[in-house]
């Protein structure tokens, strides 16, 4: 098993909702981010084009950060996700430096100063030092809310699937950009979208084995406008729908 | 582990609407997702989410204060409510007394749940100047779509419940996906885009959307009617019109056949740069593959040509049939609690209050129950006082209005103002008495939401901070002080009586059920096919069909089909000025982590994007010696704002996208905040409005830029060093939120 | 200007699109890291010379270099530097694949033999002991020991460019050449500053005043291959990849150009080479020129840690190039 995300390129607005989501999942410091987006507007052969790439930690299968940390605080899970030990690590920020997606963060000082500094801590603020407590002077990365795979899957949830085992960022996308699954399985959600749509991974050159896949493509050219059922009933909410008793007198008529 | 409580409410981050889940342990927020039994589905935006950086934000107003000092010092005291309100009361007593109801204004933002509290209080107190964004935003459209509809609603049909998605979407100046205004629409929006052939996008500059989508076409910002007319042209020329529903359900096309003759394609290709086959294609693509839909963007609405465009566009819907079809346009059926505007409807607007409107002799559809807020700022200045009270909620009209130091200027003279906020803003600051709200997840109240097919709740999850109300109890308290007849006893008897229609509804039970809507089969298309509008069917129009020509607008000495005006100010109307301002200036384009004038305050927020960028083409900026990054001058004949510069490839060259709406929080109260640094209202003329609703020209205008030297910079804003840190956010006003 | 470039983690428009400078190691914290791979070479430079010019105050000298000032200004950099010893075996098996780690435990090493070394040169140094077996088995315990902590010694010198080359995402670093640079420009600052020392101590270890010219000559030598190894590297670099070469770009001309000049080549290398050609010529060194060459090594090897550190541009992340 090897848990990997799929980030369709298409889709994605730039909202910066999985920023946020990740910000309240993990209670980040200030000035910590985890997942960003880069803004990428380009103008090859004259033809302007606008895309915004998530990016996160890769859990790369063979990750340089893994290597270089002098103290095993990063390892590699069985399931692929690199994870750290914030009680290993002696913040050499050599991580930092030998990632090639430059996605590790260390926490400073200075990139912690509260929400509101000079201020108190917020509520939040507070009950985070204790429910997702950081350690200043050591260096964090995204792990694919792996807090919520392990709770989930003691459940008998399935990442990717349910909501409840599945990272954060993934859940909250407005536009369902994100897909989260097993990438050893040839038939997971995610390896059938890598397969469809010729995913590729950030710099393959560093042959680091990313796990972190993006499709592109264009929007549009769908062949079918039918809806299927599950939308023309109003999916989940259809207990709740109530028609205006002034109208369903005026329809009576003409059913 | 403290005690875990869950809590289920709707968002208001924006006009809002997405599902909220709050988990709270021992009282206090540790978590926000989305609600996944939602109709968002559990998903959310970086705004909504970001309001945990409400909740204990030391920046936040927390007690009723009285200003101290001069308008604009930033002295304030603190004052209790009983103070305050005795204070409206009678300020407001006095005013009806000695000058009439009509001098009290009451003014709101944008829609953020508080129409309905803002139009029944002026309503109660017999003034219908109500000063709202309207005009610029949302209004021109219900107006226009209530010519055909009746009541003014019409939306894009993205959920399938009649069997089909749009085959052809057009997104008219609009980034719908990016969430900035509608966020549960943006959630549908980009799920129905898994079911539609051709995506058109209509935007002057290329987005994310844009870059990938079926045709994308640029049109000189303030020509979106031409764009229309030539559209209509193509399809009238071609043959291509939905025969069976013009034939049958439409009254005048043969005017409009003959209005838009002249507007060639080739002609069309000359006003609006955008070329001639894109024009053709598009107008194919929606004539052919239907249904179709066209969302259209507010930036129309800013423009002096509003009413005709969104006639034009309203045309082109008609032309081809998309009414009513599914996955089409659509006006959808209530659900059970009925129309939430009717907590104001009920109350009559009568003649003596409509012929108190400021702006009603020239605006006859935009001020028909709001004032015209231009029109207003003109008459304070000229040195009338139409204005003895002015009770504003939410919104920033020094921000949003147009020729920001007229408005300063005037409302610098209104007698005695009162605003409510979150947080001391520009409105604020020119305030005499500033009233703490509570933020949404600090209320009880009653979510209403654009297309109205549904209602939902908001559900109180933590206490206000201080002694903050909600801005339902705040307009309460004031209307039961005034007009007790109309007001209620408690927030609670308000909330019981707006959703009294619902069977054996109170609210109570709303809130625990959360939402009360129609859809699925219950929502019906083909509405002028059955009695609901009419007996025997049509639409609910003088004609009973859909109104190409429109008699309504006749009668008011508008002309009845749409048309193409040049913008006030463009290389073509203002060729002189065209020479020493030769760019054409748009603030048509939104942030997706700020909501028009607020966040920016907001930590997490401010942090995706921390000062106000204009875009501008490689070529114009090598032209004008602007590198990406820099800061730049941008000039108008009115004044000059600076906002960061980002090259841009995707955006026509002569053209610049500037950021709207902007102040800085953290810039001191004597500047309103900063309002004048990058605002591009500074830039704005009042004087050219549109003929229907008095819309200025917001979103086209031309102006120069050049780069900013290192003297030009020296605000706060340009020095800090770490937001957050080195200044002091809301003024520096710690007394008023830290003083017990 | 400051403010385009003060909070770049967390604004998205300006985010790595554009090959970004790494920090880490160079601004704010990371100035100790600097100065620590700095003395890193001088002290390791300075005690491999000595013990070859058997030059007992030199290998002190270079000793407590490493000792005192690369040691604790790398702990105090540290994020967690209570934590220090989880880099060592037997508590962490990182020393297999982490050069952080292997490098602490070359450092360990060499802080171990370097001291038994200095005591067995001081007891062979002074009277102490008359010749004898035990004089020879102390001179042939300080044989060993010399070579044993010479070795050590010479990992701990390069194991700072190793750390460095191993880096992918730094192409100007990642490359074989970066750690014999490092090495070779702690050798030549280690032979001005064991020139230094004796001038100090009025003789290289057991030579006299006229020894100075054999470490003249060598110092040629050193400062020579010194100049063609940049310069191989600065090509190479410029070669390999485009970020690479943008490296170099900032180094010849960008803004550490100054530094780069001024620092590495003239202070670095043109300034000892010419007082090396000078003294060729004249037959003797003044201890003024000395002096100066000196000063111009030890700013050279300040200067060079310097720019590759802050030249080090990560690649950037984005498949396609055109940006504008």
């Amino acid at each position: 098993m090897r848990w990997g995300m799929v980030i369709d390129l298409t889709k994605c607005t730039r909202c910066h909702a999985c920023v946020a989501a990740c910000r309240i999942e993990h209670f980040l410091p200030l000035h910590v981010t985890w997942p960003r987006l880069l803004a990428l507007e380009t103008d090859a052969g004259g033809k302007p084009e606008l895309t915004t790439f998530p990016v996160r930690c890769n859990q790369c299968k063979d990750a340089p950060c893994v290597k270089v940390c002098p103290t095993e605080a990063t390892t590699q899970r069985p399931d692929g996700i690199v994870v750290i030990d914030p009680n290993k690590c002696i913040g050499c920020r050599y991580c930092v430096i030998a990632c090639p997606y430059q996605n590790r963060n260390f926490l400073s000082k200075e990139k912690d100063p509260g929400y509101f500094p000079g201020y108190e801590l917020t509520g939040f603020e507070k009950k985070g030092k204790k429910l997702y407590p950081h350690q200043v002077g050591t260096t964090e990365k995204c792990n694919f809310c792996v807090e919520r795979i392990d709770a989930g899957m003691e459940k008998g949830l399935i990442p990717g699937k349910d909501r409840d085992a599945t990272p954060a960022c993934v859940n909250i996308c407005q536009a369902r950009a994100m897909t989260f699954g097993n990438l050893d399985d040839p038939d997971s959600n995610v390896s059938v979208l890598i397969r469809d749509r010729k995913g590729f991974t950030l710099q393959p050159e560093y042959g680091t084995e990313p796990s972190v896949y993006y499709v592109d493509g264009r929007i549009g050219g769908k062949e079918s406008n039918k809806a299927p059922l599950h939308a023309q009933t109003g999916s989940n909410m259809q207990h709740l729908s109530s028609v205006d008793s002034d109208a369903k007198k005026r329809f009576d008529g003409l059913a | 582990m403290g005690e875990r409580k869950v809590h289920y409410t709707t968002c208001i981050g924006c006009h809002g609407g997405c599902g909220v889940k709050v988990t709270t342990e021992d009282g206090v927020i540790v978590h926000i997702e989305g609600n996944p039994d939602s109709l968002t589905r559990g998903t959310m935006c970086a705004k909504g989410l970001s309001t945990i950086q409400h909740i204990d934000n030391p920046y936040r107003l927390k007690y009723p204060i009285k200003r101290s000092g001069p308008k604009g010092s930033g002295k304030w005291e603190r004052i209790s409510w009983d103070e305050a309100l005795d204070t409206i009361e009678e300020k407001m007593k006095s005013a009806i007394k000695d000058f009439g109801p009509q001098t009290i204004a009451i003014s709101q933002g944008t829609g953020r749940g508080y129409n309905r509290y803002t139009h029944r209080l002026a309503r109660s107190l017999k003034t219908a100047n109500i000063i709202t964004p309207g005009y610029v935003c949302h209004s021109p459209r219900l107006g226009l779509f209530g010519l055909v509809t009746g009541y003014g609603r019409l939306y894009c049909d993205y959920h399938g419940w009649g069997g089909e998605f749009p085959k052809t979407q057009i997104m008219w100046a609009k980034q719908l996906e990016i969430s900035s205004a509608d966020s549960e629409m943006c959630n549908w929006f980009i799920q129905s885009l898994d079911y539609c052939k051709n995506l058109i996008i209509i935007d002057p500059r290329q987005t994310a959307y844009a870059s990938r989508a079926t045709l994308h076409l640029q049109p000189r910002p303030g020509t979106d009617s031409a764009l229309a007319l030539a559209m209509m042209n193509v399809i009238i020329n071609e043959g291509l019109w939905d025969k069976e529903f013009v034939d049958n359900w439409t009254y005048g096309f043969e005017e409009l056949k003959e209005r838009v003759m002249p507007m060639t394609p080739e002609r069309a290709s000359e006003i609006t740069w955008v070329p001639k086959e894109k024009i053709i294609q598009a107008a194919r693509m929606f004539a052919i593959d239907t249904p179709g839909c066209i969302q259209v963007g507010s930036s129309i609405e800013r423009q002096a040509n509003c009413g005709y465009t969104i006639r034009a566009i309203t045309c082109l819907m008609g032309l081809c049939g998309n009414i009513e079809r599914p996955g089409s346009m659509i006006s959808w059926v209530l659900p059970e609690t009925g129309l939430i505007e009717d907590f104001f409807l009920e109350l009559p607007l009568t003649d003596e209050m409509k012929s108190h409107i400021i702006g009603i002799d020239k605006f006859k559809m935009g001020a028909a129950r709001t004032c015209n807020p231009d029109t207003m700022v003109k008459a304070i200045l000229s040195g009338d006082a139409p204005i003895k009270v002015w009770l504003s909620v939410g919104g920033q009209q020094i921000v949003h209005m147009a020729n920001t130091k007229e408005v300063v200027q005037a409302i610098e003279k209104v007698e005695f103002m009162v605003h409510c906020d979150q947080f001391m803003g520009p409105m604020a600051q020119a305030a005499d008495i500033v009233l703490p709200s509570a933020h949404f997840l600090e209320m009880d109240d009653v979510y209403d939401m654009h297309p109205r097919f549904m209602i939902e709740a908001h559900n109180k999850v933590v206490e206000p901070p201080g002694e903050a109300k909600s801005n339902i109890w705040i307009f309460n308290e004031i209307g039961k002080r005034i007009v007790p007849e109309l007001w209620f006893d408690t927030v609670e008897d308000c909330l019981d009586y707006q959703v009294k229609k619902g069977q054996g509804m109170n609210w109570k039970k709303f809130s625990e059920q959360l939402v009360s809507g129609c859809w699925g089969k219950d929502q019906v298309y083909y509405k002028y096919k059955t009695d609901y509008w009419k007996k025997g069917g049509g639409f609910p129009t003088p004609t009973g069909k859909f109104e190409f020509h429109s008699n309504k607008l006749e009668e008011l000495g508008y002309d009845p089909l749409p048309l193409y005006r040049e913008p006030g100010e463009s290389p073509v109307s203002t060729p002189d000025v065209f020479k020493e301002y030769p760019i054409v200036m748009t603030s048509g384009y939104r942030q997706p982590f700020y909501f028009l004038g607020q966040y920016r305050n907001i930590p997490w927020l401010r942090s995706f994007m921390e000062y106000p960028t204009a875009q501008i083409h490689p070529n114009t900026a090598k032209k004008y010696g602007i590198k990406d990054g820099d800061w730049m001058w941008i000039e108008s004949r009115r004044g000059k704002i600076r906002q960061k510069c980002r090259v841009f490839p995707g955006i026509l060259e002569g053209v610049l996208m500037a950021t709207a709406n902007c102040f800085y929080p953290e810039e001191p109260p004597e500047t309103y905040h900063g309002v004048f640094i990058s605002n591009p209202n500074v830039l704005t003329s009042n004087d050219h409005l549109d003929p229907m609703y008095g819309s200025p020209d917001l979103t086209c205008l031309l102006c120069k830029i050049y780069p900013c030297k290192e003297e030009d910079l020296q605000e706060n804003v340009f020095k800090t060093e770490e937001y957050g840190t080195v200044q002091q956010l809301g003024g520096g006003k710690t007394a008023l939120t830290e003083k017990g | 200007m400051r403010y385009q470039t003060s909070r770049q983690w967390m604004i998205t428009h300006e985010w790595m699109v554009k090959p970004m400078q790494q920090k880490e190691w160079i601004e704010k914290q990371g100035i100790l890291v600097w100065l620590s791979e700095v003395f890193s070479a001088l002290g390791t430079g300075l005690y491999l010379i000595a013990i070859f010019v058997d030059s007992w105050w030199g290998a002190l000298a270079g000793y407590l270099i490493v000792m005192l000032l690369k040691l604790p200004l790398h702990l105090i950099y540290l994020g967690k530097p209570l934590r220090f010893w989880r880099t060592m075996p037997p508590f962490s098996g990182a020393w297999r694949t982490s050069w952080i780690a292997r490098g602490v435990v070359f450092t360990v090493l060499f802080s171990m033999f370097g001291f038994a070394q200095l005591i067995t040169s001081y007891i062979l140094g002074s009277d102490f002991l008359a010749s004898g077996q035990a004089h020879n088995m102390v001179y042939f315990a300080d044989v060993i020991l010399k070579v044993v902590a010479g070795f050590f010694v010479i990992l701990t010198g390069i194991y700072c460019g190793f750390m460095m080359s191993y880096c992918k995402s730094v192409p100007f670093w990642n490359t074989g050449i970066l750690p014999i640079v490092i090495l070779n420009a702690g050798i030549a600052d280690g032979l001005a500053l064991v020139m230094g020392i004796g001038l100090l101590a009025g003789g290289v270890g057991v030579y006299g005043p006229e020894y100075f010219h054999n470490l003249e000559y060598a110092s040629r030598i050193v400062l020579g291959v010194n100049a063609v190894l940049l310069g191989t590297y600065l090509m190479n670099a410029s070669y390999q990849s485009s970020t690479a070469e943008l490296s170099v770009k900032e180094l010849l001309v960008g803004r550490v150009a100054i530094i780069f000049w001024l620092g590495i080549v003239l202070f670095g290398i043109i300034m000892p080479l010419a007082i090396s050609f000078i003294s060729m010529f004249t037959g003797d060194v003044t201890t003024i020129l000395l002096v100066a060459a000196i000063i111009g090594h030890t700013a050279g090897a300040f200067a060079l840690k310097y720019c590759i550190l802050k030249v080090g541009i990560y690649k950037p992340i984005l498949p396609k190039s055109l940006v504008f």
